[in-house]
């Protein structure tokens, strides 16, 4: 994984708090109007991350990683999105959209996998639409999966460690996340970009996965 | 809201808590699977190819309005399997204590008549109560729509408010629907110029309906050597019902924008109660430009353009409409009366929508020019 440099921290990461907004119905307060929160705060509550891994495998491929409080629901996904073919087969009629083939992988809730593709719309006309192929735990098997930690807890107890980090890799993580940490000490700023409770993050966390001519998935 | 009103918005649907739609559709899915095939789960598949986020009228609106888009939603649902999410702002006298926001869920099961499994839809209604209540509009819509899906916005009864709601709702959308039929206000055009920029895909159902005519007036001019005729236009007369005057001034921004006119200047403007006057210059060439609108017509049912003149090139093209269904044609080398007009039904313009991409180019240049039209004193005074 490649390293985030201290100094160059804002060209890879962008943080947020959230404010005043609406989740799932219910009006929440700004994280600096919680009970035993400093009204002057800056601590944060989003972060989006641009990083790289220095390998031939994933060599070039921008990864980016978000994870907030206060999102509009709970969700945990790795969305792939494949790269865009070099020639566009049905582009020229002008009237369909080109289409990137994205693998999301939904780890909870509704556990299943689904890969978004472009299909022909059926007709005379050669015009595609998205679609998803979807696969669900909960239809498939009639039955949702137990929840994680009913797992985890089954397998600490009979002592198997396959889904359990290793203490080399925590040791990794942290060292990674402290450069970044670094870079924001050094800037010692009073000021973070806000964000309404109940939106997907700050402007700014768009900007930094539009760069590479990308968007947010909506999960 | 009426007792009747509130009956056809929320249908069958289940009260919930905002936070439990999610597992209330799973339950109802289970319910689904056991009545289709005795009892199988896996037997109603969740297909869904667009969230569909409806603004439903508020309070004040008629019965009729309501019923009209209840009944778009349903046949538009047939043909396309979608969540739909009905959004609706009421009074916030009548608010439950302590409630801003509350939500109903149904699922209906159309068969395909096609043949072979069935077109299915979720439906979630979400009431909110005054303005705090519809702050919550744009998150739920976040939390509820069907991931990594298209998602269009249908604002099909009235003018878009402007403001945050909208803005913040159009910005989650790939395509906004609205039609200006329904949009009685004087500047609406000129207010959905301004809407429409921002909107990542735009589409107008008012406009979408003029499809047919268009096509006929465009006949006109197929025979060699009319098609010129547009570059020397004389006068431009439509003639509408009360209710279709937005159709009116599309209509014009079309003529307008496909002759060359669409950079013109209008000037020595007039207007009376129900005739208005445009007199539109561009270089050296200078005519009138009119909308009328008449009350005489028959077909009870009908609303939009009744008589479309063209005077180009020392010749006169027109179309006038018979009745509900049937149009006449006039030209300097044919005429006919009785052409059948094909309109279509609102869903399957929608469905048409959906399958497009963009904004019509056609459609944003006529609406520039009507919006200029009806931007002006002739209009206003």
């Amino acid at each position: 994984l490649r390293h985030i440099d201290p100094a160059k921290v804002d060209g890879s990461v962008v943080r947020g708090q959230y404010a005043q907004g609406h989740v799932l119905g219910q009006n929440v307060p700004g994280y600096r109007q919680e009970p035993g929160v400093d009204a002057a705060s800056v601590r944060e509550t989003y972060v989006a991350l641009r990083l790289y891994i220095d390998n031939w495998r994933w060599g070039g491929v921008p990864i980016f990683l978000r994870t907030a409080k206060r999102m509009p629901k709970k969700v945990t996904t790795i969305s792939i999105k494949f790269k865009d073919p070099p020639h566009h087969l049905f582009h020229s009629n002008g009237r369909t959209e080109s289409v990137a083939n994205i693998l999301t992988i939904r780890i909870q809730p509704d556990e299943g996998i689904s890969l978004h593709f472009g299909s022909k719309i059926p007709g005379p006309t050669m015009d595609l639409a998205p679609v998803n192929m979807e696969f669900r735990y909960g239809t498939s098997f009639g039955r949702e999966p137990p929840e994680a930690y009913e797992r985890l807890i089954l397998d600490a107890m009979l002592g198997e460690s396959t889904l359990f980090i290793r203490d080399d890799e925590t040791e990794a993580s942290w060292e990674f996340i402290n450069r970044i940490l670094e870079g924001w000490q050094s800037q010692k700023r009073r000021e973070i970009p806000l964000y309404a409770a109940g939106s997907w993050g700050p402007d700014e966390a768009d900007e930094l996965i539009a760069a590479v001519g990308a968007k947010w998935g909506q999960p | 809201m009426s007792a009747q009103a509130d009956r056809i918005v929320l249908g069958d649907g289940k009260p919930v808590d905002p936070a439990g739609v999610e597992a209330a559709f799973t339950g109802l899915w289970r319910e689904a699977g056991g009545k289709f095939a005795g009892g199988s789960e896996s037997s109603v598949v969740r297909a869904c190819l667009w969230n569909l986020v409806a603004h439903l009228p508020g309070p004040s609106a008629g019965l009729t309005q309501v019923k009209r888009l209840d009944k778009l939603l349903d046949d538009l649902t047939q043909g396309i399997p979608s969540r739909v999410i009905r959004l609706q702002s009421r009074d916030p006298e009548t608010a439950p204590k302590g409630t801003d926001v509350q939500a109903w869920v149904a699922t209906h099961c159309h068969p395909n008549t096609s043949g072979g499994g069935t077109v299915n839809a979720e439906e979630v209604t979400l009431a909110a109560y005054g303005e705090v209540g519809a702050s919550h509009f744009p998150p739920l819509v976040r939390a509820l729509r069907v991931p990594d899906l298209p998602m269009a916005l249908l604002w099909l009864h009235s003018l878009p408010p402007k403001g945050r709601l909208v803005g913040q709702l159009m910005q989650s959308a790939d395509r906004m629907i609205v039609d200006s039929h329904f949009m009685p206000e004087k500047g609406s055009l000129v207010a959905l110029q301004y809407m429409r920029r921002s909107a990542a895909a735009f589409s107008d159902l008012g406009w979408m309906r003029l499809t047919p005519m268009r096509y006929l007036i465009a006949k006109l001019f197929d025979p060699p050597g009319h098609a010129e005729n547009l570059g020397k236009l004389d006068g431009v007369e439509v003639e509408v019902t009360p209710d279709g005057l937005n159709e009116g001034f599309l209509l014009l921004g079309w003529i307008l924008s496909r002759s060359g006119y669409g950079d013109y200047k209008a000037i020595d403007q007039g207007g009376a109660k129900d005739r208005f006057r445009w007199h539109v210059r561009r270089g050296n060439r200078t005519f009138p430009v009119d909308l009328s609108t008449r009350t005489d017509f028959k077909g009870e049912d009908y609303d939009g353009i009744l008589r479309c003149t063209i005077q180009a090139g020392g010749g006169r093209y027109g179309m006038a409409q018979v009745d509900e269904e049937h149009v006449s044609l006039e030209s300097p080398h044919h005429v006919e009366h009785h052409v059948a007009l094909h309109g279509w039904e609102d869903a399957e313009l929608i469905i048409s929508a959906l399958q497009g991409v963009g904004t019509d180019r056609i459609y944003t240049e006529a609406l520039a020019v009507a919006a200029k039209l009806m931007d002006t004193e002739a209009w206003n005074q």
